[in-house]
């Protein structure tokens, strides 16, 4: 058997996907003009699938930050925070972070990848048990194969049915990790976390939350949905990413656990990797004063994914069950994704294209997202641009076609 | 159970192998763990799941966990 032959049937589906003209997993984008802009195939296009959510990739005080940061400090580190020591930005972010969480302790790891890695196979050793959303993100899934413990799965945002499984351990002696996300990535539905908390505190478990996609974006101060939903209190620890909100590339965790620092010499993905250049460092702390002093980024931001949303539901689209920055337009299967999304993005509009097995149920999806910077003509236009679309394909009932219209 | 599954009706045994014989998606798989986890009152560990192959090997984890209940 040869070595990528158990790849076969990716291989089908990635060919069919590459019919369309054009392969929406390599998409290249010849210049970035903008957090909402690029040039595509010699065409300037709407960018509207980066989880750039508040838009700040462009934000002069990150820009200036980071510039700064080179210039002074260079272009990297070379090696892990253990081998070749923090620099001072580091640790400044990991305070900044702690402080904009309200916590005590903060720890930067290199990709939000690396973030659930880290966090979540030395939180849970072998007689422990990990018990996730079963929606959960890869890169969950990846850290529960890398931790030593027991990883059992609970159906999608249904806090009755974690509460069964934790029943059934009872008896075990191991810690209880739940994990959840506090915006789903795919559908971009949020975890029902007041009842979790719930949960949690009846079985005397802890909870990890994954603000990666809602850090910034719910909440009164931008802290995610534990902030927005008045849960703190019950969550032991936060992880989040710096590629989305915050513009940069890294991931964190906070948390208020008395032994917290033990992670900087336990958790593998943290000790073994090169930690992040100043330059990525200076931005994501110049963004976090951005999100705290600019509250005015995410009431725009809302104000355009009501816009996006109701447009295309409005239009009789099928979409994700909540109001969020990820707007997730379903359709009927595969080969009408690909062909959709291409059309899209021939007309002037990128957005991300995600296939099952990587959706949840098996579901086709157009996963939109809104930024803050996206203006309401440009919201109108991918409306309009998918609404002309899908009429062609007759994906539409007949009489939203005459509401719209 | 299994044999809602089962699309191509092939004959169920302890040897036959769920998603090579079955040609079960893993999708329908996971949906098929998540009846049988509801059935039984247990939950199956993805950690346990993943050295799963045959009904025999289905069949003797469910006893398993049962026992230790």
């Amino acid at each position: 058997m040869g070595l990528f032959d158990r790849f076969g049937t990716l291989a089908q589906t990635h060919a069919m996907v590459k019919t369309c003209g054009t392969d929406p997993f390599s998409v290249r984008l010849e210049e970035v003009l903008s957090p909402t802009r690029a040039v595509v195939d010699g065409k300037e296009v709407i960018l509207a699938g980066t989880n750039n959510y508040l838009g700040l990739t462009f934000h002069e005080d990150c820009v200036a930050a980071a510039t700064r940061a080179l210039e002074a400090e260079g272009t990297g580190t070379t090696g892990s925070r253990i081998a070749n020591g923090s620099y001072a930005g580091h640790n400044g972010l990991e305070q900044a972070l702690a402080t904009f969480f309200g916590r005590q302790h903060a720890i930067v790891f290199t990709t939000g990848y690396q973030a659930n890695l880290g966090i979540l196979s030395a939180l849970a050793g072998p007689n422990d048990y990990l018990i996730i959303d079963s929606d959960s993100h890869a890169s969950i899934y990846d850290a529960c194969k890398l931790s030593s413990a027991t990883v059992i799965r609970f159906k999608h945002n249904d806090p009755k049915d974690l509460d069964k499984r934790l029943k059934r351990l009872e008896k075990q002696a191991g810690n209880k990790i739940i994990v959840v996300e506090g915006i789903y990535s795919m559908l971009g539905d949020q975890a029902p976390l007041a009842e979790i908390a719930e949960v949690k505190r009846k079985y005397g478990a802890y909870l990890v939350v994954d603000e990666a996609h809602s850090m910034g974006v719910l909440g009164n101060w931008g802290r995610g949905l534990a902030e927005q939903d008045g849960v703190e209190a019950d969550v032991d620890f936060i992880v989040g990413t710096f590629s989305k909100s915050l513009g940069a590339i890294g991931g964190f965790c906070v948390s208020d656990h008395p032994d917290f620092e033990i992670l900087r010499v336990a958790s593998r993905p943290y000790m073994f990797t090169a930690s992040l250049p100043p330059s990525i460092i200076a931005s994501v702390t110049a963004a976090l004063s951005v999100i705290r002093s600019t509250p005015g980024l995410r009431s725009q931001l809302w104000l355009n994914v009501k816009q996006l949303y109701d447009g295309l539901a409005g239009a009789g689209f099928e979409l994700g069950p909540q109001k969020g920055p990820i707007v997730a337009v379903h359709l009927p299967n595969a080969e009408i994704a690909v062909q959709v999304w291409h059309e899209l993005l021939e007309a002037g509009v990128y957005v991300n294209l995600a296939l099952p097995p990587a959706t949840p149920n098996d579901v086709p999806l157009l996963r939109c997202s809104v930024c803050a910077a996206h203006t309401k003509d440009e919201l109108r236009k991918m409306v309009d641009l998918l609404v002309d679309i899908a009429d062609r394909y007759d994906l539409l009932e007949p009489p939203a076609k005459t509401a719209h219209g | 159970m299994l044999q809602a599954y089962n699309k191509s009706n092939k004959p169920i045994e302890s040897g036959t192998d769920i998603l090579e014989d079955l040609e079960v998606d893993s999708l329908s798989v996971m949906n098929f763990i998540m009846k049988l986890e509801d059935h039984f009152d247990i939950s199956i560990p993805l950690n346990v799941l993943s050295d799963i192959r045959t009904v025999g090997d289905l069949a003797a984890t469910i006893t398993q966990l049962k026992k230790d209940a």
